[in-house]
């Protein structure tokens, strides 16, 4: 049953669109029907409970249960949602209404899962689903509703995070999501647990009911259309909160911060409300700011907390979606019939809509609590709840004062409605619209006055739903008469007082209207807006810079802190093993030094180069000290080309260095860099040279060369060994190539700037003074060649390899570059990107041809007439292949002199001419 | 081997005297001329020390030190004219 009254809901939500297309906007009328049969089948269902599995590993189920509270609100939510659809499919403008229609009923759809849903996940689920829905039926109301509906979303949505936080307190303090088993918990008597989980879920009742600090968002939202405003932010979305709080009245009872933080903000809002509807001359700013009151009087009730209490809540929870509704959508009947719903303009009318204003007085007498009427049943209930409150005795007199002026003022703003809306002498005469339009509210007055005559008929609902927010079996019986005691001398004394604020409203609204609440208004939620975008924005300037300094500072800065942590993490250093130092290593440390000091001072660019050349040949020494004969020529061969490419880029920048400004700021990145420095020296120094060799190591040298047939271990680990890491590193060259290329092609490069060469000097004419290079070229080139196929080949035994005998392959390229006497003629036109696809392709290959010989990249070795051939030597000419690529694309791009993509624009032609030769 | 490290030194002084020149050299040619001289006392000094520990490898460095070594004061010079030939 519980389920077959959510399908039926869902199914409206479904057909929604298609009869919003179809009928227009009289899909209201079919879009109420399952809402009513909806509420049938809740009626007819009973208190029962049923569960379906959603997320099982996280214990969350799509259980559903019926109770007491859950009928009270499913039945609110779907009688004046009915009502509501029916009011809008005259209210609205004729032409497609689809998404009115289908937020309507999915707002009414989510609420009905929020109140009827057993757990907490799914509550939340329910809960930012109603969120949504709001945002989204305030946001379709036009552009000057877009800054309201955001402002509407963030607080609610902060209320829901609130909510969120609950939820995980409260699942994972109890073991369960099931909220009846949640409720029944004894986690409830540790402070630890109840009093996080108060604040939490009354931070979620203040923002989704409005309550101080959080009800600005409730007046704003009233750029919404009439509909929405009744059924959202009258009727329905605005008890969300109401309903939590209730739910969960049975655990907090007893947590005096519950009861506090709901009395006061309860009591702050509902004369805060009260006094700004009084200034209010726009009818429904009047009603949005009096809703506010309202729920602040319920909220207070629940923070009270005794039966009488919660079930004085209860009743003016009815009492207060009837005729707020009603009083919501009459409004709208004479704003939609005058043409205006300011009370000055409306005084300028002739409003002759006796049925309407009838209608429209009756709900107000509700909301002022006169008697017959349901507001004075829930009035008088409150009232006699609050003397009886518990606590000190100042307690329920401050209470019960609070109440009484918060009704006094709610007596005279309802009469300002009243005497508003029945407008003045004018010209323009406005009569009463069809009874389809008005119907619907009036019905809800109707049932007001109906229920408040006969109050008894709501003691079943409100028994039950008092029994599920109190926590014990209550039995409520409403009568319209008490006799005569307290309560009702405070309520005679609220009418009486109320009626002399109304006849002397004009005075009154004078008095209030030059007072400005300060907290009051969107303000504040706009200041705190303002603020979080302006903390973001200088957090952001901290880091959001295209300047690299700035991002190379953080981490060096957080290597300085982990060194920090190391010196004292480190609790005692292993003995060094042997000696790691010699007396020649201090001429390599000297010269080390020398390069990098000069590297810092270096003005010019060339100086630059240079001294950076002399810490590569350094480098050289060292690894070749080290004994990496390897290592030390790749690093010679890596030192050269790039010297070479970098000349290439050379030309086409400034010859000095960008001025560095001041020296004083100079002096922290010194410092940091100082101190980065230190830090490595120090890591280094502390992890290193403390341990015999590792167990990898001596496997490669006692292993090596039998299981290789190799006896150049560095050579056996990158092919044999570790060719994986080769791989990777082969495709990291290519990759660069390719980027180059595409770098290159994308955007034309900084011309090449000129330089001041005397052009008639014999030393100017290429052709003539490059004959010595091309001289030496002749005989060198096909030497480099050959020691570079001979590197090649002997690589597995001895220094060499792929990659330094592609250096080698590629310096020679590099030397017929430099050698040539044109630019046009420096042009090696090989397929550059062949060679690198190739080298990749064939490195891959030999891997995949491994899987042979049992996995990838397992080399193949085969017995040729006593040699010995592996397949890492095909790896190695892919390698070879690649890197000789790389090198040639590097040259043939970055050497050249046009860029054959783009149009070079006339001043850098021009420039290119003189240097050509 | 008393010769080889008296060997060693001076030319490892002349290498340190160069780089006093190339780092303060007041001209970029002057540098470029220095970074040369150092290269090659470098490739000395990989010779000489390659004796001195008996490495195998040493001579298989200066020769490819030495036939790709000038390419480097080579692109220098290519440099130092803008790139002009």
């Amino acid at each position: 049953m519980l389920w077959a009254s959510l399908l039926v809901v869902s199914a409206g939500v479904a057909l929604a669109a298609p009869l919003a297309r179809v009928a227009g906007r009289a899909a209201g009328w079919f879009l109420a029907v399952p809402l009513i049969v909806s509420a049938g089948l809740l009626l007819a269902a009973g208190e029962s409970s049923t569960t379906v599995p959603w997320m099982p590993t996280l214990g969350v189920t799509l259980s559903v249960r019926l109770d007491g509270l859950s009928l009270l609100f499913a039945l609110l939510v779907l009688v004046i949602g009915a009502l509501v659809l029916v009011y809008a499919a005259r209210y609205l403008t004729r032409g497609s209404n689809t998404s009115f229609f289908v937020l309507m009923t999915g707002f009414a759809a989510s609420m009905l899962l929020l109140v009827l849903t057993d757990d907490l996940v799914v509550l939340f689920v329910a809960w930012e689903a109603t969120t949504l829905c709001s945002f989204f039926l305030i946001a379709r109301s036009g552009a000057q509703a877009r800054e309201p509906a955001i402002r509407t979303l963030l607080v609610t949505a902060a209320g829901g995070l609130s909510l969120l936080a609950a939820v995980v307190v409260m699942a994972v303090g109890t073991g369960t999501t099931q909220i009846s088993e949640v409720l029944s918990s004894d986690a409830w008597t540790q402070p630890a647990f109840a009093v996080p989980v108060a604040l939490l879920l009354a931070g979620a009742v203040f923002t989704k009911s409005a309550q101080f600090p959080f009800q600005a968002w409730l007046p704003d939202s009233m750029v919404a259309i009439t509909p929405v405003s009744a059924y959202l932010h009258a009727a329905a979305m605005v008890k969300a909160g109401i309903y939590l709080a209730l739910r969960f009245s049975p655990a907090l009872v007893d947590v005096a911060v519950w009861s506090t933080l709901l009395i006061a903000s309860g009591l702050l809002t509902a004369l805060l409300g009260a006094v700004s509807a009084l200034r209010q001359t726009d009818l429904k700013g009047l009603l949005a700011y009096s809703t506010m009151s309202q729920l602040g009087l319920l909220v207070m009730m629940i923070g009270v907390g005794t039966p009488a209490a919660l079930t004085a809540a209860v009743v003016h929870t009815v009492a207060h979606a009837l005729f707020k509704a009603a009083l919501f959508m009459l409004v709208g009947v004479i704003d939609h019939e005058a043409g205006t719903r300011d009370i000055a303009q409306l005084a300028r009318l002739r409003i002759r809509m006796p049925l309407t204003v009838g209608a429209l007085a009756v709900a107000a007498a509700s909301m002022a609590g006169i008697p017959p009427l349901l507001g004075f049943v829930s009035k008088e209930s409150m009232f006699t709840a609050f003397l009886d409150a518990p606590g000190p005795v100042w307690v329920p007199v401050l209470l019960t004062a609070g109440a009484a002026v918060t009704a006094v003022l709610t007596f005279a703003y309802a009469g300002r409605i009243v005497l508003g809306a029945a407008g003045g002498r004018g010209p323009k005469v406005v009569r009463d619209p069809s009874a389809l339009f008005w119907g619907a509210p009036a019905l809800c007055a109707a049932m007001g006055l109906a229920l408040g005559v006969a109050p008894f008929l709501l003691d079943d609902l409100v028994s039950a739903a008092s029994t599920t927010s109190v926590g014990t079996p209550t039995e409520v019986h409403l009568e319209l008469w008490h006799g005569v005691n307290l309560p009702l001398f405070v309520s005679v004394g609220v009418i009486v007082a109320g009626t002399a604020l109304v006849i002397a409203r004009r005075p009154v609204e004078r008095f209030l209207r030059p007072f400005r609440l300060p907290f009051s208004g969107l303000g504040v939620v706009d200041a705190l807006r303002r603020g979080t975008i302006r903390f973001g924005a200088a957090v952001g300037r901290t880091t959001g810079t295209t300047r690299p300094s700035t991002h190379l500072a953080i981490p060096v800065a957080c290597l300085l802190g982990i060194a920090a942590v190391g010196v004292f993490a480190v609790p005692r250093l292993p003995p060094m093993v042997g000696d790691p130092s010699r007396p020649m290593d201090w001429l390599i440390v000297v010269l080390v030094a020398a390069g990098v000091i000069g590297a810092v001072a270096a003005r010019t660019r060339i100086a630059a180069i240079v001294v950076t050349g002399v810490v590569g040949f350094a480098m050289t020494i060292w690894y070749f000290v080290l004994g990496a004969a390897d290592v030390a020529m790749t690093q010679l061969l890596v030192e050269i080309l790039t010297v070479c490419v970098m000349v290439l880029l050379l030309r086409r920048l400034p010859a000095r260095f960008a001025s560095r400004g001041r020296k004083r700021r100079q002096i922290g990145p010194a410092a940091l860099a100082l101190a980065a420095g230190a830090a490595t020296v120090l890591g280094v120094w502390a992890l290193t040279g403390r341990r015999e060799m590792s167990d990898a190591a001596q496997y490669y040298l006692r292993e090596g060369e039998t299981l290789t047939g190799g006896a150049n271990i560095v050579n056996t680990i990158l092919v044999d060994f570790r060719a994986f890491d080769t791989l990777g590193e082969l495709t990291v060259l290519g990759v660069a190539g390719l980027s180059v290329a595409a770098l290159l092609y994308s955007r034309r490069p900084t011309p090449v700037l000129s330089a001041r060469v005397a052009n008639g000097s014999r030393l100017a004419d290429a052709a003539a003074n490059s004959v010595f290079v091309r001289t030496v070229t002749r005989v060198v080139g096909p030497l480099i060649i050959l020691i570079s196929v001979v590197l090649l080949l002997r690589g597995h035994q001895e220094p060499g390899g792929g990659f330094i005998s592609a250096l080698v392959g590629g310096a020679g390229f590099a030397l017929l570059y430099l050698a040539a006497p044109s630019e046009s003629a420096a042009r090696i036109r090989w397929p550059y990107f062949t060679l690198i696809g190739a080298g990749v392709v064939i490195g891959t290959g030999t891997g995949f041809l491994g899987l042979l010989g049992g996995s990838f990249l397992t080399p193949l070795q085969l017995d040729v007439f006593g040699t010995k051939l592996t397949s890492a030597l095909v790896f190695d000419v892919g390698v070879y292949l690649a890197v000789v690529g790389v090198v040639l694309a590097a040259l043939n791009m970055l050497g050249r002199r046009h860029h054959t993509e783009h149009e070079p624009d006339s001043s850098s032609r021009t420039r290119r001419k003189e240097i050509a030769p | 081997m008393i010769g080889i490290d008296i060997a060693i030194g001076i030319l490892a002084v002349a290498t340190l005297l160069t780089t006093y020149r190339l780092v303060m050299g007041p001209h970029d040619a002057d540098r470029v001329v220095a970074a040369d001289l150092v290269l090659f006392g470098v490739v000395g000094l990989i010779a000489l020390i390659g004796i001195r520990v008996a490495a195998t490898f040493a001579f298989d460095i200066v020769l490819v030190a030495a036939l790709v070594g000038f390419l480097g004061a080579l692109s220098l010079a290519r440099a130092l004219t803008r790139g002009k030939r």
